[in-house]
Parts: C-alpha cells; structure tokens; sequence
C-alpha cells in the first residue's frame, strides 16, 4: 500500500491550529488527503457515515485535538476504542495541553502518540515529517477485517 | 538571775522565781493603784524597758497614749470585781514599747487576793504573727471571693471542698449544693478520664497549666474553659488537694473559630482569584499565538507586499511578544504561592548568581558580577533565583549606557539574608522609588525599554511571602541599590544545613 493512500484526519476546533497542521503538512510536501471534523461528534458521524456525513474510507489516521466543544478529543478516542468497527484506528493526539492526566488518560486510550504542540517554528514541520515516516514505516490495520 | 524586788509581803523562793522567769508569756503583776510591782524577762523583753524602769510605772506606761484615758477607767472598773479573765474581749488590745512603737497584745487577767490587797496578775502575748496571719488570710479569702475566674478547691478523693462565686456563676452551682460532691460532675461523660489524668499529675506535685476543656454546668450545658491546677500542700508539704482555676474561654474560642473561617475563607478567595489569573492569562495566550500565525502567513505567502505593510506587519508581531510576555507574567505572578517547597540541595548563593547571569541574557559592555560574600551562604535555588534575575535583568535593561558592571552581593543580619544588586545606571529618582513596585508600573515608553511592568512587582510578592521587605536605595552620584530581605537556610547547631527530603 502507498503510505498517500491514507487520509489524515484532523478533528480540530480551531482554524488558525488546523490551518498551522495543513500548511505544516504542505511544506514537508506531504500529499495525503487531509480532511477536517471541527470536534469529536462530527469525526464520529464521518468515521460512520452518519448524519448525511459521507463515510471516510480506510485507511486514515487521526490527529486528534484535546479541548474541543460537544465531544472532546479524550471521549472521541475512547468511543473509537469501544466501537467495533473503528477500534483499531491509528490516532496521535495533537494538543496545547501538557496536563499529566490527559497524557494519561489519552495512553490508556492507546493513542499511538501524544504530541504536545509548542510555539516553536519548525515544530510543525518536524510533525510532519515524523507523520510521512510514521506512514511509510509502519504498517496500518487491515482494511477488509474488522474485529 | 537576778531577784525580783519590791514586792513585799510576798515570800519568795528560787522555785517561785524560777517559774514566773520561766513561764514563755510576760507576766506582770499591778496593784489597785495600778502600779507595776512585777514584771518578769518576757515583759521587759517585750516592751524594751528594763525590770528596773518597769517597777513602780503606772500601768498605762505599757499603753499607747489614745488608750490611756480608757484603759486606766477600765482597769479601775475591773479592780471594783475581779475575776480571771482575758482582757478585752471583742477589742484590739495594743501594747507600746519603749521606742513608743505599738503592737496588738491579748491579755489574760487574774485577781491574786493577798493580805496586802488584790494585786492584778497578767500574762502578755504578742499576737503580732497571729494577727498578720488573720490578714493574710482575710485578704486571700477576699480575692478568691471577688475573683472572676471559677476557683474551686477538691480534695485527693475527687471530691469538692471550696466553691467561688466566681465558680457559681461559671458552672451553675451554688456553694452549698456543690460542696462534698465529686468533681466529675463538672465533667462530661466523654472526658472522664480528663480527672485521672488530672489526678495523677496532682499526685505527682506538678501543675496543669492552662488546660483547654469542657466542663458541664448545672443545667447540663457545657461551658469551654481554661484549667489551671496546682496541688495544694499541707504544713508538712503533703499534697492534700488541688486548687483549680477555671476561666471561662468560650468566647475567646468563638472567635479563634471565626477568625479561622475568615482566614480560610480569605486564603479560599485569594487562590480563586489566582486560579482565575492563571487560567486567564493560560487562555489569552492561545488567541494571541492564533493571531500571530496569521500574520507571519501573510508575510510568508504574499510576497508583494508593501514594505509599509510588512512593517506594520511586524509591529503587530511586536505587540504579540509583547503581551506574551506580560501573560507569562501575570501568571508567575498568580503562581507565587509562598508555599515553595524546597526541590533540590541548597547551593552556595555565589552558584546561584552565575545561573542568573547565564540566563539574563548579559549584552557585550555589561559584566554581572557576583561579591565575596555569596560565597559562605547557601541558599535554596526556588524561588530566590527568580527574585535574583528580576533584578539583575532590570538593572541591564533600564542602563543608559552602553557599557556598566552590576554587583550582587549578600549580608547575613541577626534574622535575615540581605541580599543587594547594584547597577551604576541613571538611578531611580526619589519619587518613584516606591511606586516603581507596583504592578505594570514602567518608568519609560515600552517601545523604548520592552517590559511588562511586573518584574518588580513579582519580586516584591515573592520577597513578602517569605516574610522579608525589599526596596531600592541611590547607589551614590549614579546607580541604585535593590535590596531585599530573605530568610536563611535554617542551621543546626552544628552549622550544617538542615536536610530536605
């Protein structure tokens, strides 16, 4: 599988911060699809196709923010993990928190990773290279199984 | 020994001598002209005269001069109908001595009927100790009876012996009702064991001092007081009881409780506050980092831009650090919590200003330079090291000249750690040497010297928390010196640092 082929989903409320992930991903010439839920109720109807969302086809990875309205990113990672069908998604947390208990909470969620986002400049570019690694190296989930 | 004369008609013998010399009282014998024809050592001890002065004087001799007219009716009414008796019963009887000072007498009186007549025969006693006692006595019983306080007396058995009005309106009780009762009746159910131990300690001649309880007055209610207890010794210094104290404290209590709760409520107002602070300027930063990236896209993507715009551009991102800078602040600010826990080893106060300079950014023509007498003090790194940096950072920042030393240097005082840093700057004139600690109080335009206003203010927070003051004094012609209080490492005796774990 061609590591382009997978989508990298953004659930993120604010658009300065997805903007920054985009232009970030764009300048590490980094050409997946990227697509964006605004918080963890609209990532849950397109991960499903539901509420008139088209479903989002495999294979994908999310990068999901902390602090959002409706449904947060530590509930959305855990609805994940309690559903069938998505339970096995690849999910970094992408985030301004560096709270002890969301690191935690987000780990016992089995996130593949907890990124802490500063204010450095180059920070989104080594972001996105460790994404293009991360999606050349490792090897998703199959597609056609589900558990 | 010598005889006793003048006294005619009577026999004497060595055994009648040596028994009226040796009786313990003085004696005196008078006649019905109330004349001494008697006296024996006790009587010219007692009154300072000679036998021989003594022999023949009128008896009221013997009598302070207001009582002489009285005195000589009343001794002529009794000589009327003698009989043995004391003297002046109901009355204060008052000897004179030679040296015409007084002292209360008791007299006792016996008629001795002799071929010669009736003679008076007296036996004086100086009642001078007796009546001191009595006084003594009166007093005491007048302050326990005046006191305030409860003062309650038991004996060994637990039982009450004495009873205040103090302790009636204390406890309820009165005297009559109480005494010959047990003492823990006065106590509540749940502090019975107070008495044992209370008990015991009597027993063993030490005091309670001060001890805060509870005790149940007579209609049930309980009362908060203050116990103090002594044993109460007989002649022999044998414990036979306790006397007990008892003060009333409830209000006391009741206000001790409520200046708590205020504090409480205080500290709980103070820290809401700095939480809000602290998550106000946390929140602020997010929009403001928002707005920043927005503006370096610009920059970054519209490359024909006028550089009038770029300028403005940059203005903007200027302001953002700006206001970075002064949320970082507030929120150290709202941080300083004064409950610093030490983190690591104290270091040598001389280590800790090299860490300030390596942090403080020292531009080329400036040299920070740490004094001798850093180097004997150990200091704990959190929270000195930001109170340090405030300062010296100040003191490069608002230089007016290219080039300047900064000194750092220490002086132990009897409680303190005096810390100085001292710049040769333009100095702070007079008038602004208090209001420059406030908060967002800057001397010069922010767009002259970048600065948030509350590194002073940071400082003095902090310095207060420890318990110390700080201010700026002139340095001389040019130059200040910022002074602060710290308190020191605490030292065992043996001058090592106290460990922290």
């Amino acid at each position: 599988m061609n590591s382009t082929e997978v989508t990298i989903f953004l659930v993120e409320d604010d658009d300065v911060d997805a903007t920054t992930v985009v232009r970030g991903l764009t300048r590490a010439d980094i050409r997946n699809t990227v697509i964006r839920a605004r918080d963890g109720i609209e990532a849950m109807d397109m991960l499903q196709g539901t509420n008139g969302k088209p479903i989002l086809k495999p294979p994908y990875i999310l990068l999901v923010d902390v602090r959002m309205p409706r449904l947060d990113g530590l509930g959305l990672v855990r609805r994940i993990r309690s559903n069938k069908m998505l339970q096995r998604t690849i999910i970094f947390v992408l985030t301004t928190s560096d709270s002890d208990r969301d690191r935690a909470e987000a780990y016992d969620a089995h996130v593949a990773g907890y990124i802490v986002k500063s204010n450095a400049p180059d920070q989104f570019h080594a972001l996105a290279r460790m994404l293009d690694y991360y999606l050349t190296i490792v090897a998703p989930p199959p597609v056609d199984l589900c558990g | 020994m010598p005889r006793s004369s003048s006294f005619d008609g009577f026999r004497h013998s060595d055994w009648f001598e040596l028994i009226v010399e040796g009786v313990p009282v003085a004696l005196l014998m008078a006649d019905q002209q109330q004349r001494i024809s008697l006296v024996n050592r006790n009587t010219e001890a007692l009154f300072g005269y000679s036998r021989s002065e003594l022999i023949g004087e009128r008896l009221e001799a013997l009598v302070p001069e207001r009582f002489r007219e009285q005195h000589v009716a009343r001794v002529s009414a009794y000589l009327e109908a003698p009989t043995q008796r004391r003297m002046g019963a109901g009355r204060e009887l008052f000897g004179r001595r030679k040296d015409a000072t007084e002292m209360p007498i008791e007299i006792g009186l016996n008629p001795i009927r002799t071929a010669e007549g009736v003679f008076t025969l007296a036996s004086i006693i100086d009642i001078t100790e007796r009546k001191r006692a009595e006084n003594v006595e009166a007093q005491m019983a007048a302050l326990v009876e005046s006191a305030d306080d409860a003062i309650v007396a038991k004996s060994l058995d637990g039982i009450i012996r004495s009873w205040n009005p103090g302790a009636e309106r204390l406890l309820g009780y009165c005297a009559k009702e109480i005494i010959g009762q047990p003492v823990t009746r006065l106590l509540p159910d749940d502090r019975l064991d107070e008495e044992v131990m209370i008990l015991g300690r009597i027993g063993r001649g030490e005091r309670v001092e001060q001890f805060e309880t509870v005790r149940r007055k007579s209609d049930g209610s309980m009362v908060e007081v203050s116990l103090t207890i002594s044993p109460i010794l007989d002649a022999n210094g044998a414990i036979i009881g306790a006397s007990k104290i008892m003060r009333d404290i409830t209000t006391r209590k009741r206000s001790e409780r409520e200046l708590r709760r205020s504090n409480a409520d205080l500290a709980q107002t103070n820290s809401e506050l700095d939480n809000f602070v602290y998550t106000a300027s946390h929140d602020l930063r997010s929009p403001l980092t928002g707005i920043g990236s927005i503006v370096e896209w610009i920059l970054e993507d519209d490359r024909a831009l006028a550089s009038e715009s770029r300028e403005r551009l940059a203005m903007i991102l200027g302001r953002i650090e700006r206001m970075k800078q002064l949320l970082t602040d507030i929120r150290d600010y709202a941080r300083i919590d004064g409950k610093t826990t030490p983190s690591a080893a104290p270091v040598s106060a001389a280590t800790l200003v090299e860490n300030v300079v390596v942090i403080a950014h020292v531009p080329p023509g400036f040299s920070v330079r740490g004094d001798r007498s850093l180097e004997a003090v150990l200091v704990q790194r959190v929270p000195l090291e930001q109170v340090l940096l405030n300062l010296v950072s100040n003191a490069i920042k608002h230089h007016d000249r290219l080039a300047g030393t900064v000194t750092v240097s220490v002086q132990p005082t009897d409680r303190w750690l005096r810390f100085s840093v001292i710049d040769d700057g333009p100095g702070i004139p007079e008038e602004y040497r208090e209001s420059i600690f406030e908060m967002f109080k800057t001397l010069k335009p922010r767009d002259e010297v970048e600065g948030s206003g509350m590194g002073l203010a940071l400082v003095r927070k902090i310095v207060g928390r420890m318990g110390g003051r700080c201010g700026v004094d002139p340095a001389g012609e040019r130059g200040s010196v910022f002074w602060f209080e710290w308190p020191p490492i605490a030292r065992s005796s043996r001058g090592e640092t106290n460990e922290f774990d």
